[in-house]
């Protein structure tokens, strides 16, 4: 059988006499096949993520890998710079307090000075005031942990 | 510098560096995308459904395992895909030393479910015949028929996963294609079909 189709007044043909079938039959048979293309079933695909799970790359250790937020991700930088275990971290940050308040006390930058000075004097009153303050301090005799003795006046 | 469109889908290549660093979600969504086009390539090569899951499962297995040292300027996902796909079908049917041909109830029918009896009996019919028309290709031709014309591959990309040219590739899907209609028409009388039914 010959198939003729015309085109801009050529004739053409979609196989020649040796073909048993034409193209055109043919496209029928891959059209269907293409059709009832095999959909993968749930229990395959849970196989094939089971196994993407279990081959997951693992992140290096200590650098834990995250799909978090953005304010997570900071806090990680952060850890990670200051390299602190997790479990030391309220440690840690009561000894850097401490630290600033030393620094402060002993070597008080101008900016600082100049406004702890002005509420030192509205809340306790004239320096007189502080100096006599200081005075009594000095008699408590304060131990180096900063608690008072038990004998003191 | 383009900026990436929202809406364009990822690439590839850009889930798989995502899964190799850990994002769970980037292996489900390639699975989502790979798998349907792996799984019908290895029905089409193996004609057995269950034996086609097997290697769909394996073959997306190893693209996992290659994912780390995946690099970019090599071949696309799907590409290396194929040819892993192929290769697992061609030594599973290496291993059957030429076997009886699959069985019609392994091969997928229509799943359109709009269409009448008589049209779904005509295109079961059909893709049954089809099946078994490519199981009697050689191994390579019937790859080539498969990839070209029904999984809409161009000549280069079937080139690539052949580890052909392109010239070679033509040649080997218009030799397929001839036997594949001396195979449909030597069952003429039996399929019934003619040149004018739709």
């Amino acid at each position: 059988m010959r198939h003729d189709a015309t085109n801009w007044g050529l004739t053409m043909t979609d196989h020649d006499d040796d073909d048993p079938m034409s193209d055109r039959t043919l496209d029928r048979y891959l059209d269907a096949a293409r059709d009832a293309a095999p959909l993968p079933t749930q229990a395959l695909l849970a196989r094939i993520q089971s196994d993407a799970v279990r081959l997951a790359p693992r992140p290096p250790p200590g650098r834990p890998v995250r799909a978090a937020r953005p304010a997570q991700r900071l806090w990680d930088h952060i850890r990670a710079g200051l390299t602190i275990a997790p479990g030391r971290l309220a440690t840690a940050g009561l000894a850097a307090a401490g630290l600033t308040g030393l620094w402060l006390g002993l070597a008080p930058p101008q900016s600082v000075l100049g406004p702890l000075s002005a509420v030192e004097t509205a809340l306790l009153g004239s320096d007189d005031v502080l100096l006599s303050l200081a005075t009594e301090l000095e008699d408590w005799h304060l131990p180096p942990d900063g608690i008072a003795n038990e004998g003191a006046p | 510098m383009r900026t990436p469109d929202p809406a364009e889908p990822v690439p590839d290549t850009v889930l798989l560096a995502r899964y190799a660093r850990g994002e769970a979600g980037a292996a489900q969504a390639l699975a989502a995308r790979l798998v349907p086009r792996v799984l019908a390539f290895a029905t089409r090569m193996l004609g057995d459904a269950t034996e086609a899951e097997d290697v769909a499962q394996d073959a997306m297995l190893r693209l996992w395992q290659a994912a780390p040292g995946w690099r970019s300027d090599g071949a696309a996902p799907a590409t290396w895909l194929y040819r892993v796909t192929a290769n697992l079908c061609i030594d599973r049917l290496r291993k059957r030393r030429r076997g009886p041909t699959a069985p019609l109830d392994s091969v997928p029918e229509p799943h359109d479910g709009q269409i009448g009896a008589a049209a779904r009996m005509i295109a079961a019919q059909r893709v049954a015949a089809l099946q078994e028309a490519l199981q009697s290709l050689p191994e390579r031709q019937r790859q080539a028929v498969i990839l070209r014309h029904i999984e809409g591959l161009s000549n280069p990309e079937i080139a690539q996963i052949m580890a052909l040219g392109v010239e070679a590739v033509e040649s080997l899907t218009a030799r397929g294609k001839r036997a594949l209609k001396a195979a449909l028409a030597a069952r003429r009388d039996e399929l019934g079909f003619d040149d004018d039914r739709p």
